[in-house]
């Protein structure tokens, strides 16, 4: 489902603090469907509040955010918005006590997801998370916590995908999955926004540059 | 100039308001001379209460605004409010145990002080303890609203409660009415002149220390 | 997109899932509530010497207080797991998210009330099991969970989450705390002229209040 925009991501002058520290300071960056975007910059220059403020889980002090066209303001168009995006970040946002295929059902639940036993088992055979099902988040490796993550994103193939540092903690051949993954949604005209500080993850996977250094604060 | 003009102001107030109490206001014929401490307790009961809906109209203005000197308003209110609260039960329990016998009753009123007491302790306290930044702010002024909203409740539950708890008081004087006469009330209306110049300039004072501090922090 | 009722099952039915493998806040509430219980009940050589005058009281002080412990520990796995985070890019209302915590732990707190007043008839003697009491209890307990689930998710972002969220609650839910201890104290002594009507309908106005203000509030504090 595309909402008619042109535009997948609208960012307008952003500015955001964090316990008075400037982070962002006057960000603006848009970029239409179907692009591969791969931002990159240092630590601390604002990377991972630029992709938090982009898919509404942090507000911005001052500028606008649209989303397929769509404010977060609006209750509405909220819920709209959000039942369209997938989200990967550093932490995983998994339930520690329940196994992965609980939490991939219960996700699943929540975005209305049919069929959800067949579409988990099409993502836990993507993911190779095939053997884990039945396993306790608690008890797997990080790099197998950033799989179901990827997984939770993935249920409702999302319009966009905004991932922070997707390659972080993953082995060789997770980095390869997902790659491939990007490249994919990408050949179908979907939307990938991330953040990595992996130049060669970067060239495999983007087809649009964001630098931070270009946008360094006054 | 204003400054200057305030502190002659208040100093020239304060000196008479000292004469009146302790000097002028005859001695009231059932309490004796321990009825003065009311000349302090009820002018500090007084700049409690309406701390309390100052604080609300402020936070409401915050919330309305975003503007940081509302907050701050907000701050230099509430504890200057705290202040007030502590000398008004400090005060009204040294009245209390020579008059009614006790220290402290189930009357409505004083049960309303006390809790008031205990939220602007949790406002500041929420304050100190919340990483700052702009949630920190703006839930803290949801948090003042919310006990502008309860207080009225409060005060209510607290009058059925004192009906049916007969008030413990087996002083001397508990079972007489105070009077008081015009020189008396004269006084009274004096000290609450003073008193209230005093909060609006302690919370005036209070308000730019404030404010050095917060650009201190940013 | 699913409807609310239809949501609020599946975060609800997630919470239970969770607390039947942990058991965390229902083995704090019991449990804590049961020790402050047995503290006042060494504090006399007599026990229905208390019962009369502070029973009420001393029952609904172990709640208070063991209730607020367990409410962080409630919301505490939420923030360090970042699962309300999860939530928040879900297309599920913020609203939402505060009735299914406020649900959930109003059962767990009508569950641990049913053991400390089984144990606490005992130690103390006490005749105080009443439809009264019943309908009392879930207007306490609803309040109480509203409001606790609130400041439960302020205060699990901040240092010293336990204070916090104890001083924030206790202030605020005074009314009911008064309306509850005053029915209590109403089954204890046996009194058939009170003011029960008069409570109930403070008891209840303060749900209704605080549950509309709580649910229009609790968006605007969980956006960071």
């Amino acid at each position: 489902m595309k909402v008619n925009a042109k535009k997948v991501l609208s960012l307008n002058n952003i500015s955001k603090s964090y316990q008075n520290n400037l982070v962002i300071n006057n960000f603006s960056i848009d970029f239409n469907y179907g692009n591969s975007v791969g931002m990159i910059g240092k630590n601390g220059s604002g990377k991972s509040t630029i992709l938090k403020i982009s898919c509404g889980l942090l507000k911005p002090d001052s500028g606008n955010v649209l989303l397929m066209g769509k404010s977060f303001d609006s209750t509405e168009d909220s819920l709209l918005i959000k039942s369209r995006m997938g989200v990967v970040l550093h932490e995983e946002m998994l339930y520690p006590q329940l196994t992965v295929f609980e939490n991939l059902n219960f996700y699943s639940k929540i975005l209305g997801i049919k069929n959800v036993n067949t579409k988990i088992e099409e993502l836990s055979t993507l993911l190779k998370l095939s053997d884990y099902l039945k396993i306790s988040v608690s008890k797997l490796s990080n790099g197998n916590k950033k799989r179901v993550s990827f997984a939770k994103s993935l249920l409702n193939d999302p319009d966009i995908l905004f991932a922070d540092e997707p390659e972080s903690n993953l082995d060789d051949k997770g980095k390869e999955i997902v790659s491939k993954i990007f490249n994919d949604r990408r050949k179908r005209g979907l939307t990938n926004f991330f953040s990595t500080h992996s130049k060669i993850f970067l060239e495999e996977c983007s087809n649009q540059l964001i630098n931070l250094k270009d946008f360094e604060n006054a | 100039m204003v400054r200057q003009i305030y502190l002659i102001t208040t100093g020239i107030v304060f000196t008479i308001s000292i004469w009146m109490i302790f000097l002028w206001a005859p001695t009231e014929i059932n309490q004796g001379q321990v009825q003065r401490i009311l000349y302090l307790h009820v002018p500090f009961a007084w700049a409690s209460m309406v701390a309390i809906i100052a604080i609300a109209f402020t936070s409401f203005l915050f919330l309305l605004t975003k503007n940081d000197r509302w907050d701050n308003l907000s701050q230099s209110l509430a504890e200057v409010g705290l202040v007030s609260a502590v000398v008004m039960l400090f005060s009204g329990i040294v009245w209390a145990k020579p008059v009614w016998g006790v220290w402290w009753t189930g009357e409505a009123k004083l049960t309303t002080a006390l809790v008031l007491f205990f939220i602007y302790c949790a406002y500041l306290l929420f304050r100190n303890y919340f990483p700052p930044g702009n949630a920190r702010n703006r839930i803290a002024a949801i948090i003042a609203l919310i006990g502008a909203i309860d207080s009225p409740i409060i005060y209510y539950a607290a009058q059925i409660w004192e009906q049916n708890h007969p008030k413990a008081v087996v002083g001397p004087l508990a079972s007489e009415e105070s009077s008081l006469n015009g020189e008396m009330v004269i006084t009274l209306l004096f000290c609450v002149l003073t008193v209230t110049l005093l909060f609006v300039g302690l919370v005036w004072t209070q308000y730019q220390t404030n404010k050095l501090l917060r650009s201190k922090n940013a | 997109m699913l409807n609310w009722l239809k949501v609020l099952s599946i975060l609800i039915k997630k919470d239970i899932k969770i607390e039947f493998q942990t058991k965390e806040t229902l083995i704090t509430l019991c449990l804590f509530g049961l020790l402050i219980i047995t503290v006042f009940s060494l504090s006399t050589e007599n026990n229905s010497l208390i019962n009369q005058n502070f029973g009420a009281g001393i029952l609904w002080s172990s709640v208070i207080f063991a209730g607020s412990i367990a409410m962080v520990k409630f919301f505490y796995h939420e923030e360090q797991n970042k699962t309300l985070q999860s939530l928040l890019v879900m297309p599920v209302p913020s609203e939402l998210i505060l009735f299914s915590k406020s649900i959930v732990f109003f059962l767990f707190l009508s569950i641990s009330e049913i053991i400390i007043f089984l144990i606490s008839s005992v130690l103390f003697n006490l005749n105080i099991f009443s439809l009264k009491l019943i309908l009392g209890c879930i207007v306490f307990n609803v309040g109480y969970s509203v409001v606790g689930s609130f400041f439960g998710v302020i205060s699990s972002k901040s240092s010293s989450k336990e204070i916090l969220l104890t001083m924030l609650l206790i202030p605020i839910i005074t009314p009911i705390l008064m309306f509850i201890i005053a029915t209590t104290n109403d089954v204890i002594r046996s009194e058939l002229n009170s003011n029960f009507q008069t409570w109930l309908g403070v008891g209840i106005s303060f749900d209704i209040i605080f549950l509309t203000l709580m649910s229009y509030l609790f968006g605007k504090i969980i956006d960071d």
